[in-house]
């Protein structure tokens, strides 16, 4: 499709066509929609210059896509944190909502988002590259490594790392922190009552 | 019991949803620039001219390089060196850098110190000059690096503390851990073996393709930092010389135009070569080479590395 879109740029709004939602998602899930939508359509265009570069051989233009857009995230990496340390703060508060069956679900639903929010943030930027490259775009180790020019091995042991620091602190969310809340839930209930 | 890798996929998953407006307008300015590269009036041009023509020395030494392959045993016996001039296999080659790499004075990092390590990374499919990434890593687990892109782009930093580990598997191994590896190549094999196997597995390939995966860790162990000591690097590549299908590619040039001896193995349509000093035993250059059109997918090249007393201090 590529190698069609040096004779008929035209063709090259295939490629739009296939991959756009799923690059455009991939970047809405990290730095919300605003952001995203501007990074979204950025990615299409720098791909469009760079053409002439891309290796025609490969079938899957996704690791090369995504390599783009995580390249222009990085200008972005301090407001991707900020929204996630934003996100952790509000999924850890109480709501005042008085649906009591929900409230316990909800409670540990919010505690492990915003673990997962806490985590996602606390990562380095290569590491967490790879971890969303591998669970939200399910890229190969292979593709990943294509996309961030980094060996497969490094990609290996980023995404050890970050699995590591995730699960850890998903661990310790299940042990402490959703105690806590089970205690602040039964609060609420004795104050509903 | 869901994994971490559970919990993630499901997190924001909702937010993924893309929306038709935002779509629509980036198709519209996607078309512009395709009407604007159809009338012939690109809209980067010269910057993209002056980028090209900066490129173009590295390809010739590239196309050098590949010419060389056919003269590698000669080259080699040129390198004042290292490397055995009858090195005709990859296997040849490897055995003599491990014995030069067991030649090479021990590098221990003492508390308070930091192994630098200055690499260049290189994607010519993304149209970039490529990246300077500098790193300082200690061995209480102090860490910093600092990435430029070339050739005067935005900087990016990253300072972190954890525990120094080793990738591997089932579990990342401590500094203390792999100073512990046996020096025989035998056993180094086994236990190399046995990582390799479960990466395999990990990636979801047949355990067979575990000399894939154990190529791979000599690399990643060749490259990690803190320094190896002279005699696991020897041994490591004492194991290397033992992978079935690695091939020697003889004389290769890096991105930086340095010369080195590369020796590669094919894996799942990639061409992972390594490229050593056949005078130090160091790692050059790491590439990754579409196996079928022969294209370069990317390059990180070791440009320096030292023992230096702070962060931010080059040796």
């Amino acid at each position: 499709m590529i190698a069609d879109a040096r004779e008929d740029p035209r063709a090259f709004a295939e490629l739009f066509d296939r991959h756009y939602d799923l690059i455009a998602g991939w970047l809405r899930r990290r730095v919300g929609p605003a952001l995203a939508d501007e990074l979204a359509a950025e990615t299409f265009l720098q791909a469009f210059d760079a053409r002439a570069r891309y290796d025609t051989a490969r079938a899957d233009a996704r690791p090369w896509l995504f390599g783009i857009a995580a390249n222009l995230l990085r200008r972005h990496r301090r407001a991707e944190e900020r929204r996630l340390r934003a996100y952790a703060r509000a999924a850890s508060r109480p709501s005042d909502d008085a649906d009591l069956a929900a409230i316990d679900a909800r409670l540990d639903a919010g505690a492990a988002a915003g673990r997962l929010a806490t985590a996602l943030a606390s990562l380095g930027p290569g590491e967490r590259d790879v971890l969303l490259l591998h669970a939200w775009a399910e890229l190969t180790y292979q593709q990943i490594a294509d996309a961030l020019g980094i060996p497969v091995g490094t990609v290996r042991s980023r995404l050890h790392r970050a699995r590591g620091v995730v699960r850890e602190l998903l661990a310790r969310c299940g042990e402490a922190e959703s105690d806590d809340l089970r205690a602040a839930s039964a609060a609420i209930r004795e104050e509903l009552r | 019991m869901s994994t971490e890798l559970d919990r993630l996929r499901a997190f924001r998953a909702g937010d993924a949803t893309p929306d038709p407006d935002a779509r629509a307008a980036a198709r519209a300015a996607l078309l512009e620039r395709i009407d604007a590269a159809r009338a012939g009036a690109s809209a980067r041009p010269v910057r993209h001219a002056r980028r090209r023509a900066l490129r173009r020395p590295r390809l010739l030494a590239g196309a050098c390089g590949l010419a060389a392959v056919a003269v590698a045993a000669l080259v080699l016996a040129l390198g004042s060196g290292g490397v055995a001039p009858e090195a005709a296999t990859a296997a040849q080659a490897l055995r003599s850098v491990a014995v030069v790499a067991a030649r090479q004075p021990d590098i221990a990092l003492k508390p308070g110190e930091f192994w630098y390590v200055r690499t260049k990374s290189f994607q010519p499919q993304y149209d970039r000059e490529g990246w300077i990434r500098e790193d300082w890593a200690a061995l209480d687990g102090e860490r910093r690096f600092v990435r430029r892109e070339l050739p005067d782009g935005r900087t990016e930093e990253h300072a972190s503390r954890d525990a120094l580990t080793y990738s591997f598997f089932p579990r990342p191994l401590t500094h203390e851990q792999v100073l512990a590896l046996p020096r025989d190549a035998d056993a180094l094999y086994r236990v190399v073996e046995q990582a390799g196997a479960v990466w395999a597995r990990d990636n979801g390939r047949p355990v067979a393709d575990r000399t894939h995966e154990m190529f791979a860790i000599v690399g990643d162990w060749l490259r990690a930092g803190p320094p190896l000591p002279a005699d696991l690097r020897a041994a490591l590549y004492r194991v290397a010389a033992r992978l079935p299908d690695v091939e020697l590619l003889g004389d290769v040039r890096d991105v930086e135009g340095r010369a080195g001896v590369g020796v590669a193995q094919d894996d799942d349509g990639r061409r992972r070569e390594l490229v050593f000093d056949p005078e130090t035993s160091e790692l050059l250059s790491e590439r990754t080479v579409d196996a079928g059109s022969g294209a370069l997918v990317y390059e990180v090249a070791y440009l320096e590395s030292g023992v230096v007393d702070a962060i931010d201090a080059r040796p």
